[in-house]
């Protein structure tokens, strides 16, 4: 069985190469888009820049080569994850994203479980109380926060939250200079994490509550809920048992689809919180004009959806058996 | 039919239906039925008659936002179904009384084996380890003629043909040994073949555990060859009621003679003198929330009279378990 | 389609609809604002007409910025670029997604196979990050941020409408149009777009409420074209200011959020007149 699940996702990463592979395309004609000289645009400053790194630009990327020799090149430098060098931070692009990541990570991650986990349960409920004061109280929550702007959710959450009440820190992963063992570091990042996890799980929330509950109320009216009830077991495990877990499925692939867009609103939630991830290095590089750093930044999170979507794919075949053993089958 | 042999009697039963404009109307109007331990009790009738409603009634598995009792007695063992909580009732469900539905395709949990599904049943009406339970739903498995039982409840529903997962849907109701089975159309969604099969099935085990099945249906093919009894619904009122001889000789009500009429007689003879054509009944079931005061059928009804649309004719029980609605029943035959 | 022509049916359908009617009153007073923009404010967002920092509901009814402008101006202005944003930018995604949907459903074969792929990889790249990258390369002016919202938001219409292309094309009435010789950019545009046309309707009024709320990101990053005064941008540069004055930020998020709400209620009302069954 784990075999034809490993096979399954070695197809879906296979899959999602020429993605990936179109993604370097695109990254390397866009900066030949720009107007003017593409030296001048990746060095992020009109003339500014010393002509020692404008050489080390064009001889990076080959721009006094044919085209398709710069391309080659190109490629050959992304097989190592060579991305280039920022001139702003004076290191190179690679590191300086890989040491962002992980609080990225632990912000969508946090912003998954939360809005995933609330959508679901809010959308069960509205769905089961359905044409109730609670359902109905619930669906105008999730129309509101279906269109708050993200970034306002995240400053309204620090003018109360924190400006007012003093509950949570306005901005930062961490409480700076303090020195703590592991426990109470990481009960500090907690807390710092808090209300931007809130802040851009709020709109995702949403359109997880209103897929829930339409799911759930298809899945409530089939035939196999009938059969449950017809079994003599009780309400509340017909809903556990069985309509739950079939209600989810559609949720799970938004959850999956929405992983990119998600990374997206990482980029403004960070912004707003001064959050250390790749979001807020995206928004440094724009001010600072580092178009190669914010290339890579790209580059990098368009693999990242790309892995996502395969992790999401084996939850997918976990929960849903019909998945994993039809795709037994095809392989023979 | 008299009451003690009964294992199910349903007295008078009404059940309503809120319409869209928030008024209520009878989907089951006055429904009297008995069954005996190992008959077969073949409800007919066209979709929209109330057949499914009256089988949903009994198990109460209607919604209670759009559907009320109103009046009537549901009497199994001696209990009254309409009177129990709601928690008394599921312990009868599934476990006194189980029901078949009429989609195998969609009546099984996509996500569960249907061994689990199968020993789900047991689980929750006997006081039963789970790995006996297991080794149960493999033998009903075997009871209901699936080989390589311990193989298959490992499957998952897509995993099996439409005929298969019917028998895993009579071996969810057959888990505890139900007094009553009522099947709603079991065999609608499959091959001829397989319909036959199952059919077969429902028989043998009727006989072997001893209990009473209503038999929902529309084809009276599957009537003649299954059923003892018939009842004949229509608009939600029985309208007639026979043992099946009598009925296939001689249907007195003009809306049974009329369903006789619409199907090929498998007995019938092209070159015998007994061939009759296929008639094809005028019109629809009306709606039941806009029934005037009179007989429902008697728009459609090629009988029709002066004293027909005046008041519902009453039902006219001539024997035991005989009767008719139908104030001309009597000069009809 | 008839329903659609029948303007009256679906117009009255939405009129009777509660939530209908706030969007309709809602967005009525957004468009008009963005239109009278110029004649009750005539000098222009930009302009300095007071104090900095003064609280709303005062002298100025939404208050001042920190260098004195009147926010109420700049909502009134901002109106316009986001309207003009949703609906321009919706039109774009529209015109793309039906086109390149409906010859992908139409065709199928290597048609389909090609522009379902390059619809894929738009729905795999982190969107706003790829209209982020669009801008700062291009430029923050007002047509590369709506052609960078159009680029990176196509990609789900097109399956959509591939979707309802391929469930038209099976159908009877269709085959007897190829039978007769018509061509098929006249089964195109007269049989099958017609049917297409309600999804498209729905799914692209909920698009401008997203290029709205996707335009409001941008310039809220500082993306915006700065020359123009847009909620996003006054949102952005409001919070250096959130300690003190709340309003700043407040109240132009505040206007980004009953406008999306707007659209969004519209959109539904919009798909429970168009197709009735969808309605629970």
């Amino acid at each position: 069985m784990w075999l034809a699940r490993l096979r399954y996702v070695f197809n879906r990463v296979l899959h999602g190469l020429p993605i990936i592979f179109a993604i370097v395309i695109v990254n390397f004609f866009l900066v030949r888009l720009a107007p003017g000289d593409a030296a001048q645009v990746l060095a992020g400053e009109s003339g500014a820049a010393t002509e020692e790194y404008m050489r080390q630009i064009r001889e990076q990327f080959g721009l006094d080569q044919p085209l398709y020799v710069q391309f080659l090149s190109y490629m050959k430098n992304l097989l190592f994850f060579d991305l280039g060098y920022s001139f702003r931070h004076g290191r190179e692009v690679s590191s300086l994203i890989f040491e962002r990541l992980g609080a990225t990570a632990l912000l969508m991650g946090a912003s998954m479980v939360l809005s995933v986990g609330f959508g679901i349960l809010l959308g069960a409920i509205a769905a089961i109380k359905d044409r109730t004061f609670l359902s109905n109280m619930i669906m105008i929550l999730a129309i509101v926060s279906y269109a708050t702007p993200l970034f306002w959710v995240g400053l309204m959450l620090i003018i109360v939250f924190s400006l007012n009440l003093g509950w949570f820190p306005t901005s930062g992963i961490a409480t700076i200079g303090a020195p703590l063992g592991f426990w109470d570091s990481a009960l500090d990042v907690a807390h710092h994490l808090v209300l931007p996890a809130l802040s851009l799980s709020f709109f995702y929330m949403a359109l997880y509550t209103r897929l829930m509950r339409a799911s759930m109320l298809e899945t409530l009216g089939q035939d196999f809920i009938k059969t449950a009830h017809a079994k003599g077991i009780s309400e509340g495990q017909v809903v556990r048992k069985h309509a739950l877990r079939n209600a989810i499925m559609p949720v799970l692939t938004m959850a999956g689809v929405q992983v990119s867009a998600m990374l997206g609103g990482s980029v403004i939630i960070e912004s707003v919180f001064g959050w250390p991830g790749l979001g807020l290095l995206a928004f440094e590089s724009l001010f600072a004009r580092d178009l190669n750093l914010l290339l890579g930044i790209f580059f990098l999170s368009s693999i990242l959806v790309v892995v996502t979507n395969a992790i999401v794919d084996v939850i997918y075949t976990i929960v849903d058996p019909r998945i994993q053993l039809r795709s037994n089958t095809r392989n023979g | 039919m008299t009451t003690s042999s009964s294992v199910l009697s349903v007295r008078g039963l009404r059940t309503e239906f809120l319409s869209s404009e928030k008024t209520w109307f009878p989907v089951v109007n006055h429904v009297d039925l008995e069954v005996a331990p190992g008959e077969t009790l073949a409800v007919v009738g066209e979709s929209g008659c109330g057949k499914s409603m009256l089988a949903h009634s009994v198990l109460r598995l209607l919604p209670k936002k759009i559907s009320r009792l109103q009046g009537g007695e549901v009497l199994l063992g001696g209990r009254d179904l309409t009177t129990l909580s709601d928690e008394k009732m599921r312990q009868v469900r599934g476990n006194d009384i189980s029901m078949v539905f009429q989609e195998p395709m969609t009546s099984l949990n996509p996500l569960m084996t249907v061994g689990n599904q199968i020993a789900e049943s047991i689980l929750e009406h006997e006081d039963i380890s789970t790995a006996d339970a297991t080794r149960r739903s493999v033998e009903l498995m075997d009871l209901v003629g699936i080989s390589e039982p311990a193989v298959r409840a490992h499957h998952y529903p897509f995993q099996l043909s439409g005929g298969l997962r019917q028998r895993i849907v009579i071996a969810i109701a057959l888990a505890c040994k139900p007094k009553v089975l009522i099947a709603d159309e079991p065999t609608t969604a499959l091959d001829v073949t397989i319909q036959a099969q199952v059919l077969r099935l429902i028989d043998d085990l009727k006989t072997e555990i001893g209990m009473g099945v209503i038999l929902i249906t529309h084809d009276l093919g599957v009537v003649a060859e299954w059923a003892q009894r018939v009842m004949i619904m229509y608009a939600g009122r029985k309208v007639e009621e026979a043992d099946a001889e009598t009925f296939f000789q001689g249907p007195a009500h003009p809306y049974s003679q009329a369903l006789l009429g619409s199907v090929p007689r498998p007995d019938a003879q092209i070159d015998s003198g007994d061939f009759a054509p296929l008639v094809e009944i005028p019109g629809t079931v009306p709606p039941l929330n806009k029934l005037g005061p009179g007989c429902a059928f008697a728009d459609r009804c090629a009988h029709r009279t002066a004293g027909c649309t005046q008041a519902v004719p009453d039902f006219i029980e001539v024997a035991p378990g005989r009767g008719v609605a139908c104030i001309n029943a009597g000069d009809l035959s | 389609m008839a329903d659609l022509l029948n303007k009256n049916s679906v117009l009255r359908k939405i009129v009777t609809n509660v939530s209908g009617v706030i969007s309709l009153v809602i967005l009525g007073i957004i468009v008009l604002l963005a239109i009278f923009a110029p004649v009750l404010y005539p000098d222009g967002p930009f302009e300095m007409v007071g104090n900095p920092f003064m609280p709303p509901f005062g002298e100025f009814l939404f208050g001042t910025d920190m260098l004195g402008r009147d926010i109420a101006a700049g909502i009134a202005y901002g109106a316009r670029i986001s309207l003009l944003v949703g609906l321009v930018a919706t039109f774009i995604i529209v015109l793309l997604g039906t086109v390149i949907g409906g010859l992908a459903g139409y065709y199928g074969g290597w048609v389909d196979t090609l522009m379902m792929r390059v619809t894929e990889f738009f729905q795999t790249i982190p969107t706003f990050i790829g209209a982020i990258v669009i801008v700062a390369i291009l430029g923050p002016t007002l047509p590369n941020v709506i052609g960078a919202i159009a680029i990176v938001s196509w990609a789900p219409l097109a399956r959509l409408v591939r979707a309802e292309v391929k469930k038209t094309v099976n159908l009877e009435y269709i085959e007897a149009c190829i039978a007769l010789g018509m061509s098929d950019i006249r089964i195109l545009i007269v049989q099958i777009l017609p049917n297409v046309l309600s999804t498209v309707v729905v799914a692209g009024s909920l698009m401008v409420a997203t290029a709205i709320l996707f335009e409001s990101g941008l310039s809220f990053l500082g993306l915006g074209d700065p020359n123009i005064m847009t909620w996003g941008f006054m949102v952005g540069a409001g919070r250096s200011a959130i300690r003190t004055a709340w309003w700043m930020v407040t109240i132009p998020g505040l206007a980004i959020l009953f406008t999306v709400l707007a659209i969004n209620l519209l959109g539904d009302a919009f798909n429970e007149a168009l197709n009735p069954r969808s309605k629970r």
